[in-house]
This record gives structure tokens, sequence and C-alpha cells, in this order.
């Protein structure tokens, strides 16, 4: 558990290899390998602190579905190390749209036979960015149930609203 | 219309995970669910894997409820948990 909380203020990935080896004047195959290599390697830098929290999500879920108390302070500072990871993927897919124009320039200047593996290789760690956020933002929900679960909060004030009949509600959802 | 009131964690975690305006949107929108019928455009649902202890509805924007559905004398009410996003950007997807 502290080792997700630990990762959650990891920095956004350094994408200045895309203008770098597009500049190198590389064969396009030998580029695509070392784009590979590199993608690769953000791609475990992601998704070991995505996987992470997904876990312990699941685990306060499991907890919490046996009965268990999760202690508050717990829950609350999971929730906040993952919106951190969010953040940290939100500006990731910003830093990684800035380095794909720089990178493609430098293509059109230099090397035009990269920009479909330029292409390739946008698509491919955009991919990897999306994936990891839908991971995130479960892992959030879940421990944001988890809390409403296990810590529940008491009204405050009066009653909004109007009596509704929230069982034929449920039913009319189907 | 339903019946709702706010529990007293939520404004600390409204603040936390919304900008003012987003928390003002979210409101409206707890205030459409006070006079309107829950229909399409508020997304009124359990939430999976939760026995219907808790349920979902859209806050505006890109943001959800968390409500827990409770009893008294008058029938069904929510007690208003939790809030935050849940729509995923796709920014570099949608540039290119």
């Amino acid at each position: 558990m502290a080792h997700a909380l630990e990762q959650s203020s990891a920095p956004v990935a350094d994408y200045g290899y895309l203008e770098a080896l597009t500049r190198q004047h590389r064969q396009v195959d030998e580029i695509r390998a070392l784009f590979k290599e590199h993608t690769d390697q953000t791609a475990a830098l992601i998704r070991n602190t995505s996987t992470d929290f997904r876990t312990v999500a699941q685990s306060c879920l499991e907890r919490c579905n046996a009965g268990e108390t999760v202690e508050s302070d717990v829950l609350d500072a999971l929730v906040d190390g993952i919106t951190t990871w969010e953040s940290t993927l939100s500006q990731d897919q910003d830093e990684l749209a800035r380095a794909l124009d720089i990178a493609e320039q430098a293509a059109r200047e230099e090397n035009p036979a990269v920009l479909p593996v330029l292409a390739e290789a946008g698509r491919e760690l955009a991919g990897i960015n999306t994936e990891n956020a839908e991971i995130c933002r479960d892992a959030r929900w879940t421990l944001m149930a988890v809390r409403a679960r296990c810590q529940p909060g008491a009204p405050v004030g009066p009653i909004q609203g109007q009596p509704m009949d929230l069982d034929a509600y449920e039913r009319s959802l189907g | 219309m339903a019946r709702w009131v706010k529990g007293d964690k939520y404004d600390k975690r409204a603040a936390k995970q919304l900008r003012p305006e987003d928390r003002c949107r979210a409101d409206r929108s707890l205030e459409k669910l006070s006079k309107t019928p829950p229909g399409r455009s508020l997304s009124l649902k359990p939430m999976e894997g939760h026995n219907g202890e808790l349920w979902e509805m859209k806050a505006g924007g890109q943001n959800r409820f968390i409500l827990r559905r409770v009893r008294d004398d008058a029938g069904g009410y929510f007690v208003v948990e939790d809030v935050g996003p849940h729509d995923i950007y796709k920014g570099y997807n949608k540039r290119r």
C-alpha cells in the first residue's frame, strides 16, 4: 500500500527521444526499434504504478465486503495519491502531444520517412496513457465507494426534495 | 424527483476533487434531483457491485456523485457521500 503511495509523485515520462532519434538520420526500421524500446520502458513505468493502485483498491473492496473496517485516513490518502497520479498522467498526455509536434516538425525538415513511425509511436503511447488513466479512475472510484460504505457520512441539514418510490424507479431501469 | 441530504464529509471531499465552478454545477444537479424525475440527464442508477446501497448520478461535466441509499418513515432517500471526475480525457487522440 505504501509502495503505491510513494510512487504517486513519479515524474512524467521524458519524450525528448522522439525528436532526438528522428534527427539522427538512421534507417526507419532502426528508429522504429528504438522507439519501441523507449515505449516499453514508458509503459512499464506507468503500468507499475497504476496496477499497484488497482491492487490496493481491490484489496480494500474485499475487506469492506468481508465486513472489516478500512481506516478512513488510509482511504483518504489512497484517493489523494491516485488523484495526484491521474494529474501526472494528464500532464504526460500533454507532454506527449507537445513532443510529437516537435518530432514531426524535425521529421518534415530532416527525415520525412520517419513520419509514419512517429504516428505509430504516438498512437501506442497515447493508448498506454488512456488505458492507465482508466485503470486509475476505476481504482479511485472503487476506493470512494468503499469510503462511502465503511465511513458513511451523517446527514447534515434538512432532507431536500419530494418522496419518490425508489424501488419502482430501480425496477424501471431493468 | 427524489429526496436527498448532504453527508457531513461531502463538502470537504468536493472541495478536494472539484473546482469551485464545478461544485456549483454539482449543486445544480442536486437541485434538479429535488425538482424533476431523474431522467436521462441525471443518469441516476445503482452502482455495480454494491447491492443497491450505493448509487451514482451525473454531477455536471465529467463528474459524478456517489449517493448512499437509506430509508426513513417516508421511504427511501439519498445521502450525498462523494463527488469526483469519472470521464476520461483523451487529449492526444482528440488533437490528432
